[in-house]
């Protein structure tokens, strides 16, 4: 089965290439653009992972992930947070949030494929796509 | 003034007396004119000035007194010298209020004329000084006040500096953030193309595509460059230094850039002693001076070559180095290297692998803050070397630094808060004895033991390695508190057995209290409490039985004795208290007396008539109206009582004063 992956990223072009990266790395993908259009997808979608943005409009990554960890239904969902906030020590207060990695933007697509098959595969314990 | 004459105007109805002192003040090279009514002398006065004005009290327009105001009305700072009659002092005290200089007083044979002119060169004398000593103390006004001015400006610049230097590195890393996010989808749609996830490219498409992705990642390390810059010249780089081993360190460079090295057949060697020297250092800061150094040095070879990384203790500091068989340094480029934004000639390679003109720079700040040094040494055509030192590790420092972090982050956190030392007295012996490796493991496992005492996130093991110490900083715990999680801690240690070189072992500790705010305020002092009171607990301390049927009773006394550095033993009942007092040496028992079973009466009987605990003394504690001292068969003087409810400072000062008592007779005998 395709994993399924949503990503929350308010920069669209952005959002765009990643859409594009992971479906031609064998994922299928959901996108949002704001933390609260993230949970809203959440009640139609049951995602295998989410990558997600953390200063965002409306409402950012850190509340989304706040709210989603506190929710039965969602808080088993792994998250990969995917930052431009420079700040070295971030590392410690998002995986305080629940965030299962952190990348930190510009990133290497490779990377963040791997880490996203990573995740994946410690989670569900398998299910890795080919690709 | 001796060569212009002294003028004086003088006021003076009485024609002889004009002419008298007229004459007496000329003799002495004084030029005067007489003036006979106030109106006349003060029309004199709007067109000419004189040196002194001397007026007589009585005129027969003006008032003497009136005159003397007009006259300093008009002109301010004038001498004036009043003459008055005999009897009449109290006007002339009036007018030395209004400001005249000096009075005379007319003698009736005219004798005061004699010392007209002295009275006058003294007035005159005195009003020179007071003028000069008036001009300094403005000239000093003056500079104080400029001074203040140039202060204020000063503390405006300095202010206005932090603030520009705040400003700046908030813009810098808002910059940063926003260069970031365009650039990671520039990355990412550059790699979608070169992946030819949209499709098939040409050779020469892939390769300008490769250029693409070298100069996006060129523009991140300058952005990266750039903040780190801008936050050590903010000086928000904080250091969370350590004991760093040295070659680990190394190695773990030489890993992550062997990749590049290879790719340009350049040798990575290291240099280090098998026990590599230990540093006192932020392990990620000196990783980003050795990567930057090292990356510099495989840039600036041409061809193969080597790179050799040393490490070497010296006796103040390690000293690091890594030398390069590379194109060198030009001697006119050396003394700018660790400049910012100094870009250096003979780069190779693609324009990705350029540097950012900040690298050697932010090493050197790094190095600085740790309180080293950097420099290089070059020979054009023959490579260079790069050194840097770093401080040594020092134990004592180490675990300094650490409290004072844990501290602080504790005063941050919590109003009240503990430290509990946990120390091993015979730590020394078990380091002759088991090696210090062996010993540092052991209270790496202490650590470990402590750990489940300390609830996560309300407390923090600081280890003193040097003494074979921890110090627990306990949030939230006021002295009975710390000093109840210390007991347990003691027993939780003793209660087990530790693996030592392969020995099971006990571990004796002793434990020691201070608590933030009530008994100090800074890591030193708490530290310096604790430490007294381990001092104490290592001595023999004295022991206290204290007998109440009452559980609440006996452990309010346990407790607030406990915090007096009391070791103190409790029985319920008198049968328990004969028990304790048969296995243990005590020095002193509280004795309730209403108790069932066996009541204090009984107790006390059986303490004293046994000859093994006779001389110990008895403090009794009963309720008021319970004493009875013909039923203890005993006189007031040989024993001790406290009546309930007690103030516990009331107490305290009965145990004492008994306490010392003992201690006196005991000497006696």
């Amino acid at each position: 089965m395709t994993p399924h992956i949503l990503v929350v990223e308010d920069e669209l072009e952005l959002l765009q290439a990643l859409r594009v990266r992971l479906t031609a790395s064998g994922f299928s993908c959901e996108t949002a653009e704001n933390g609260k259009e993230g949970l809203m997808k959440l009640s139609t979608c049951q995602p295998d992972l989410i990558i997600a943005d953390l200063l965002m409009p409306e409402m950012d990554g850190y509340e989304m992930c706040r709210r989603l960890k506190s929710d039965a239904r969602t808080a088993s969902i792994p998250v990969v947070v995917l930052t431009a906030v420079p700040e070295r020590g971030l590392e410690r207060q998002v995986y305080h949030l629940g965030a299962a990695s952190i990348m930190h933007k510009p990133f290497e697509s490779g990377e963040l494929i791997a880490t996203v098959r990573d995740v994946l595969a410690t989670t569900t314990g398998g299910g890795t796509p080919n690709g | 003034m001796a060569h212009t004459p002294v003028s004086v105007l003088l006021f003076e109805d009485d024609e002889g007396q004009a002419l008298l002192t007229k004459e007496a003040l000329e003799k002495e090279g004084f030029t005067v004119e007489v003036c006979q009514t106030g109106r006349e002398g003060l029309d004199r006065i709007l067109t000419s000035d004189f040196h002194v004005y001397l007026i007589d009290m009585k005129l027969p327009d003006i008032q003497g007194v009136e005159v003397l105001r007009r006259v300093n009305t008009l002109k301010p700072g004038a001498m004036s010298i009043i003459v008055t009659g005999h009897g009449d002092e109290v006007a002339a005290v009036e007018a030395m209020k209004l400001g005249a200089y000096d009075y005379i007083v007319k003698s009736p044979y005219m004798g005061h004329l004699a010392a007209l002119p002295l009275v006058i060169r003294e007035g005159l004398d005195r009003k020179r000084l007071k003028e000069e000593h008036e001009q300094l103390q403005a000239e000093l006004w003056e500079h104080a006040r400029l001074l203040e001015e140039r202060n204020a400006e000063l503390r405006r610049i300095n202010e206005e500096l932090k603030r520009m230097d705040q400003l700046k590195s908030d813009l810098v890393s808002m910059v940063s953030h926003e260069l970031r996010t365009p650039l990671a989808t520039i990355k990412e749609f550059t790699a979608i193309l070169s992946d030819q996830i949209a499709g098939p490219i040409t050779h020469d498409q892939q390769e300008y595509l490769s250029i693409v992705k070298a100069n996006i990642d060129r523009l991140a390390r300058i952005i990266d460059d750039l903040l780190d810059m801008a936050k050590i010249e903010a000086g928000r780089v904080l250091l969370h230094r350590g004991f760093v081993e040295a070659r680990p360190l190394i190695d773990h460079v030489v890993q992550s850039l062997r990749p590049l090295a290879e790719s340009k057949q350049i040798e990575l060697v290291v240099e280090a002693p098998k026990v590599s020297p230990g540093v006192f250092a932020d392990s990620d800061k000196v990783t980003q001076v050795l990567l930057n150094l090292v990356s510099n040095a495989i840039k600036f070879i041409e061809g193969a070559g080597r790179v050799t990384i040393s490490v070497e203790e010296q006796s103040s500091d390690v000293q690091f180095s890594v030398q390069d068989t590379g194109v060198g340094i030009s001697k006119d480029d050396l003394p700018r290297l660790f400049e910012k934004f100094q870009q250096f000639r003979r780069m190779s390679g693609a324009s990705g692998s350029k540097g950012t003109g900040l690298g050697l720079a932010i090493s050197k700040r790094l190095v600085e803050l740790h309180g080293g040094r950097i420099w290089a040494t070059s020979e054009e055509g023959h490579g260079s070397v790069f050194f840097f030192t770093l401080p040594k590790y020092h134990l004592e420092e180490v675990f300094r630094e650490h409290l004072k972090h844990g501290i602080e982050q504790a005063k941050l956190k919590h109003s009240r808060f503990s430290i509990t030392i946990v120390s091993l007295p015979n730590f020394q012996e078990l380091k002759a004895l088991y090696g210090l490796e062996e010993t540092s493991r052991l209270l790496k496992e202490l650590e470990v033991t402590l750990r489940e005492t300390v609830r996560e996130g309300r407390g923090d093991i600081v280890i003193r390695w040097q003494r074979g110490e921890m110090v627990v900083i306990l949030a939230e715990a006021d002295q009975a508190g710390s000093r109840a999680i210390a007991d347990r801690m003691k027993r939780l240690i003793e209660g087990r057995t530790f693996s030592v070189a392969n020995v099971s072992i006990k571990v004796p500790v002793v434990t020691a209290t201070a608590t933030y705010p009530d008994e100090a305020l800074t890591e030193d002092e708490l530290l310096k409490v604790g430490e007294g009171r381990l001092r104490k607990s290592e001595e023999p301390r004295t022991r206290i039985l204290v007998v109440d049927d009452e559980p609440k009773i006996r452990q309010f006394l346990k407790e607030a004795l406990e915090l007096r550095e009391y070791e103190v033993l409790a029985a319920a009942s008198g049968p328990e208290a004969l028990e304790q007092l048969k296995s243990h040496k005590v020095d002193l028992v509280l004795l309730d007396l209403m108790m069932p079973v066996m009541d204090g009466y009984e107790v006390y009987h059986l303490i004293k008539e046994d000859p093994q605990t006779k001389d110990i003394p008895v403090i009794i504690v009963t309720a008021k109206g319970e004493r009875k001292d013909r039923q203890l068969g005993m006189d007031s003087a040989s024993y001790n009582y406290i009546a309930k409810p007690f103030q516990l400072e009331d107490l305290l000062a009965k145990v004492r004063e008994v306490l010392v008592h003992q201690h006196r007779a005991r000497m006696r005998a």
